[in-house]
């Protein structure tokens, strides 16, 4: 799987001139915890012309707290301005940290755990006409991709949201014969499959494979299992 | 052979046309059961298809009634699969590619000539059933309410699996929730469900999970490994509909005693605290040791409770409004059939004979015979221990027929913590509080001892509350007699609902030792408001002196400042610095509308009132607490409480949200 798959597409976004009171109510509303920072321009590209979203940076949460105990603390003059005036320009981090729609899932996954972040902006990298010359590019925001929108994916990976039923099938030594002829069987019996799992989890090979099978009757399944001598895990007496 | 003296205030809803739902040689749901249902029914002479005081004709759902639920392209999809196999190659492959995105295309619900007919026909009956019950306006209309049928027993519905858009696990339509959805159209009822299929009610608890007006509690075998794999405790319902969907996965091979154990411990608190109009229940007997499509361990006694439990609760809850409903029981001829006539005697208050008849036997034993080595094997490939393969001459079971489970103590031990984690979570304090869980009974002196150390000479204490509204009198340590003699007002309802239901639980609560009840009352005896203190529940196990507060106020007796007086009364303990109280404010329990304020500010309202008492927020992972923002738990920590005590409960206030663990 690839980024483009499971990212968040319609996004709630703010300019770099917006005050944090704004950035703050929309937070908020949405219940969300981040917001992308973009400034739009006016282009032209191979996908045709329009407002495109120039990614500026990323404002959090967090960020606003901070801001708002800074705000109350410092004596410093510059500062010394209620949090709610002050600009995300101000406050925003760069988001120097970025994803592309084809990124892989396990790629974005990592960069998320490896660096603590809980967002990352997904963007693609596009010249601007005007600044041909110089080969300027710049980075228009497409997507979001958080730690939720991972979860999700995994869920539905594993079928979780389709109703189903749950076998385990052992691989001794990591031979995928049985797991195959499970399948075919299943195929055979008329029977959706709505995931197969089998990754090594300990050692280089998988030990065991978990099938979820879209059906309430697994009992001729099971039987045709029981004649080829696949052994399988079920509810256990 | 019916007997005359009976009212007949229950019928049955059938029609031989139903007996077309039916799949095929090999399908494990077989129409015969039903025919064998109804042929025992006649041969007992329970039921009699000639005898129109027991019948109620039944229509087919229009598109129009089907759309409540489903979706028009997957209505229209169902009836496109529902004409025959198309000759040209090309439609043969439409038919196909709509049978696959309408879950028709494997060999659970595959598409069969005539089946929207007879599913709308299914769907109807129950449709009828319910309007029936309710007095809504229908073909079939009763010229007075007293004519009207209470109860309505329609065996051949009960399809809870079935999507909004796709087709699952043997169901084509979702008669319930078109039955239910008619309901709330039409009404301002609301509608308790009741699901005892082994498998979870998935499409039931899916088209109303985010609707306040229908609570659905589904008690099924855990999705662990049965389908539909879904059924966990912590699908609580959506929005509005928050703890309005109750789920209880039990173990597999879960016996009688377990599950008697669970429907006891829950189903009462729940339907005080929901207030339903009418029940429906559906009644799928593949919990039934002998099923072989699931892994519980039933026998006709824990069936028996199940239909007991739902009965019982529709005469003390619902003015006796119940819809009965079939559904799942895969053991064609010894369960389903004797299942499903108990549940009709039992509708009905006919008494039920013991054996079975000879000449049902004779003429269904044949059938079990036909298909018994199938089902031994079946139940075998499922991990069933294999069972003595009989045919049953009585109703009941007999025990000796069913082994004892190996694991029963350890099965029982983990139901016992799904149910206090579901009471936990779905059940309201002040509920839960008139309703202890059985094994808590704490061998202490009553709390009223205990809370007069110095030994106070008169037992209650009253005091007078002047407001501008009128005079209060405010008591402490009500005796039940005091409060059998109140009435209670109707602004409160914020747990129970309905002022009389809020009465039987302040009894209850008075009747507790070890609880101690305050309230206000009018000279006119009629309390407004009320304050109880009661241990903590399960999730505050060991902890000695935790006990829990709580408080309401009638509607009509806001803003003068019942509350804090009320409160404050309640405290003045001379105990009070040896205890720590705990109060859990719940956002889902808040009359945030009779008072015009957002949950935020009814937050700070409360913190307020406790506060001035000395009650302190706590950051907490307490389930309930933990599952909203808005949500908080105040505490106060007497100033003579040991040290080791205080850090004990502050500890589990942050320890680990798995009561499982406990």
């Amino acid at each position: 799987m690839i980024v483009s798959e499971v990212m968040t597409t319609r996004l709630i976004t703010i300019t770099p001139g917006d005050t944090l009171s704004h950035a703050a109510n929309l937070l908020r509303q949405y219940q969300f915890h981040h917001l992308p920072v973009v400034r739009s321009t006016f282009g032209v590209s191979d996908t045709g012309s329009g407002q495109r979203p120039v990614l500026e940076g990323l404002l959090t949460s967090q960020d606003i707290d901070v801001a708002a105990a800074v705000g109350t603390w410092s004596s410093s003059d510059l500062l010394h301005r209620p949090w709610q005036e002050r600009r995300v320009a101000e406050v925003m981090h760069r988001a120097v940290m970025r994803v592309n729609p084809t990124t892989s899932i396990a790629a974005a996954a990592q960069m998320l755990v490896e660096r603590g972040l809980n967002c990352l902006p997904v963007v693609e990298y596009e010249r601007l006409e005007q600044e041909k010359d110089s080969n300027g590019t710049e980075a228009l925001l497409v997507g979001l991709i958080t730690r939720s929108d991972l979860l999700m994916a995994l869920a539905r990976s594993l079928g979780a949201f389709e109703p189903g039923m749950q076998l385990s099938i052992p691989l001794p030594m990591g031979d995928l014969t049985p797991l195959a002829q499970t399948l075919t069987l299943a195929a055979e019996l008329h029977i959706q499959v709505r995931s197969v799992l089998a990754a090594p989890l300990e050692g280089n090979v998988p030990l065991s494979a978990t099938l979820r099978l879209g059906t309430i009757n697994p009992a001729p399944l099971l039987l045709r299992l029981q004649e080829a001598n696949i052994s399988y895990t079920f509810a256990d007496a | 052979m019916l007997k005359a003296n009976l009212a007949a205030r229950a019928r049955l809803i059938f029609h031989p046309d139903e007996l077309n739902y039916n799949f095929g040689a090999e399908h494990p749901l077989q129409p015969s059961r039903i025919a064998a249902l109804m042929d025992l029914l006649e041969t007992c002479g329970l039921w009699n298809s000639g005898d129109e005081r027991y019948r109620l004709p039944l229509r087919a759902a229009t598109n129009e009634e089907l759309g409540l639920v489903h979706s028009a392209d997957y209505i229209a999809a169902v009836q496109s699969l529902s004409a025959s196999e198309p000759e040209n190659e090309d439609e043969r492959k439409q038919r196909l590619q709509l049978a696959l995105n309408y879950g028709f295309a494997d060999g659970d619900t595959p598409a069969l000539p005539g089946m929207h007919e007879v599913t709308a026909r299914i769907a109807g009956g129950s449709l009828v059933a319910l309007s029936a019950v309710m007095g809504l306006l229908d073909e079939h209309t009763f010229a007075t309410g007293e004519e009207r049928p209470l109860h309505v027993f329609h065996p051949a519905g009960g399809l809870h699996h079935a999507w909004p858009n796709r087709a699952s696990g043997f169901c084509v339509y979702n008669d319930i929730a078109v039955a239910i959805a008619q309901v709330l159209r039409a009404s301002e009822a609301k509608v308790l469900y009741i699901d005892f299929d082994a498998h979870h009610g998935d499409g039931v608890q899916r088209a109303f999970y985010d609707e306040p007006r229908v609570m659905t509690i589904s008690l099924h075998e855990t999705g662990r490994y049965l389908f539909p794999g879904t059924g966990d405790v912590l699908e609580l319902g959506n929005g509005l509909g928050r703890g309005y969907s109750v789920n209880v996965p039990l173990e597999p091979f879960t016996e009688d005693d377990s599950y008697i154990e669970a429907i006891d411990a829950l189903l009462t608190p729940l339907v005080i605290s929901f207030a339903p109009d009418v029940i429906v229940s559906q009644h799928g007997c593949d919990t039934h040791a002998w099923d072989p499509l699931t892994h519980l361990g039933l026998t006709m006694r824990g069936i028996s409770a199940q239909i007991k439990a739902a009965h019982q609760l529709a005469h003390a809850y619902c003015q006796g409004r119940w819809v009965a409903l079939g559904g799942g029981g895969y053991d064609l001829y010894r369960v389903v059939p004797r299942a499903w006539s108990m549940l009709w005697s039992e509708m009905s208050e006919q008494p039920l004979p013991e054996r079975l008849p000879d000449a049902w036997i004779a003429r269904w034993r044949p059938m079990w015979e036909s298909v018994e080595q199938q089902e031994l094997i079946a139940q075998q490939v499922m991990g069933k221990s294999s069972s003595l393969s009989v045919f049953p001459a009585l109703f009941q079971d007999r025990p000796e027929d069913f082994p004892a489970q190996p694991r029963r103590w350890s099965i029982g031990s983990a139901n016992r913590h799904t149910v206090a984690l579901v009471r936990h979570l779905l059940v309201p304090p002040s509920v839960r509080q008139a309703f202890p869980a059985a094994q808590r009974q704490s061998p202490l002196a009553g709390l009223f001892d205990l809370l007069h150390l110095q030994g106070s000479a008169t037992p209650s204490r009253s005091k007078m509350l002047e407001t501008q509204v009128g005079t209060l009198l405010l008591r402490d340590f009500c005796p039940p007699s005091m409060v059998e003699r109140l009435v209670v007002d109707k602004g409160m309802y914020a747990f129970a609902r309905l002022p009389e239901r809020e009465h039987q639980l302040l009894m209850s609560i008075a009747r507790r030792p070890d609880c101690a009840l305050a309230i206000a009352h009018t000279p006119e005896g009629v309390i407004v408001g009320e304050v109880t203190l009661a241990p903590g529940d399960e999730w505050w196990e060991g902890l000695e002196n935790v006990y829990e507060v709580a408080i309401e106020v009638s509607s009509n007796w806001r803003g003068l400042g019942v509350a804090s007086q009320l409160l404050s009364f309640a405290l003045e303990l001379d105990a009070l610095e040896d205890m720590i109280l705990f109060a859990l404010g719940l956002s889902w329990h808040w009359d945030t509308e009779g008072l015009g304020l957002n949950i935020y500010r009814y937050r700070e309202m409360i913190i307020r009132l406790f506060g001035a008492l000395g009650f302190v927020e706590y950051p907490t992972t307490e389930p309930n607490i933990s599952m909203e923002p808005a949500n908080v738990l105040l505490a106060r920590i007497g100033k003579r409480v040991d040290q080791r005590a205080a850090g004990r409960f502050l500890n589990r206030l942050l320890s680990s949200p798995n009561i499982s663990g406990l």
